[in-house]
């Protein structure tokens, strides 16, 4: 693959990648994604404090591997929130810092957020039954979205795009099992 | 300038969100939105003279279905528990995370923060029962803004004592 094809794929899959310089800073290689440029100002990512340190001792040690972190969770400036992940990433030639978008997280959330707020009411009000009604209505919400993943793969038109259904389809899978437990959890148990 | 990472740690509900967006933004909102992973947010203060920035680590919820990773806490000076005043077993969690939070980072700063104030009339804890956890604790409301910037003010010295 050539540097301009790599340039183009990297922003296009959500990820803003950059290589460790020898003497610590940080240099882009390739054009940054819009939503990265909203978040980060300061090219030393001040912000990530112990994560840095800690990608720092595995870049040291030199050993070819990915190092992650996260979700960590973002408000953009519509003040809808989603989640990226940090990953730190030695190879044979290099080291880097990568940050990429993590869509399975804003969908384990929104069934976290169906979940919650429904215990939370349940907590108030007392209504054990409202918390089945919730979780249920969670299953369907994770449903919907492992049938929108499963169209996707059906007309899949690269691997990226199949790597980028299955994380879909594992994350709502989870957020399945999650709702489930919450469904099949005895009503009484919804006060704690 | 010097950055102290300081972490809130409590169950899910309990308002830990609201006060950083009070902390920080002087905004609240009463609808709740659940977090999930970990919002990173900075604010720069002066303690005892000096400029210090916080570097403030909102972390998810604790219940079954999302534990909280102790990973998050490394670096952090110190630590907020939350708790909510109207949900007992709420502190119980708060008081479960200090245990965890000692056995991953040791004995750094931290107090316990029991939020909702603003709905003293249906807390489930008596206000006055809270100083025999043994852990210093503040009541405060990030709806209204009591006592939210004295807590993390109150942190902010102890962590740089």
């Amino acid at each position: 693959m050539s540097d301009d094809l790599l340039k183009s794929l990297i922003p296009a899959l959500d990820i803003a990648a950059f290589e460790r310089r020898d003497d610590g800073s940080f240099g882009s290689i390739a054009p940054v994604p819009p939503w990265f440029t909203r978040l980060v100002a300061d090219p030393a990512f001040p912000f990530l404090g112990h994560i840095l340190e800690e990608a720092n001792r595995f870049w040291l040690a030199g050993r070819p591997g990915v190092y992650e972190w996260g979700p960590v969770a973002e408000v953009d400036e519509a003040g809808a929130e989603f989640h990226y992940k940090v990953a730190a990433v030695t190879t044979a030639e290099a080291r880097f810092l990568i940050f990429q978008l993590d869509r399975a997280s804003d969908q384990i959330r929104r069934v976290m957020q169906t979940v919650r707020s429904r215990q939370l009411e349940v907590e108030q009000t007392g209504d054990a039954s409202a918390a089945r009604h919730a979780a249920l209505r969670a299953v369907r919400i994770a449903a919907d979205h492992v049938q929108e993943a499963l169209g996707r793969v059906r007309g899949l038109g690269s691997e990226v795009t199949a790597n980028r259904a299955v994380a879909e389809l594992s994350a709502s899978s989870e957020a399945l099992l999650n709702a489930v437990r919450a469904a099949d959890r005895p009503t009484g148990q919804s006060r704690a | 300038m010097i950055q102290k990472k300081i972490c809130l740690l409590g169950g899910f509900g309990v308002g830990k969100t609201s006060l950083v967006s009070r902390y920080v933004h002087s905004i609240f909102s009463d609808k709740y939105l659940t977090t999930l992973g970990v919002k990173i947010e900075k604010k720069a203060v002066t303690v005892e003279e000096k400029s210090v920035e916080l570097i403030i680590w909102d972390l998810h919820g604790d219940d079954e279905f999302q534990k909280v990773n102790m990973s998050y806490l490394r670096g952090a000076s110190g630590y907020l528990l939350v708790a909510d005043g109207t949900r007992r077993h709420s502190i119980d969690t708060a008081l479960m995370l200090h245990e965890a939070a000692r056995r991953s980072i040791g004995n750094v700063p931290f107090i316990l923060v029991v939020n909702k104030v603003d709905l003293a009339d249906s807390w489930e804890i008596d206000p006055t029962a809270l100083e025999h956890f043994g852990v210093p604790v503040v009541r405060t409301s990030a709806k209204s803004g009591e006592h939210v910037e004295d807590t993390f003010a109150a942190l902010a010295r102890a962590m740089s004592a």
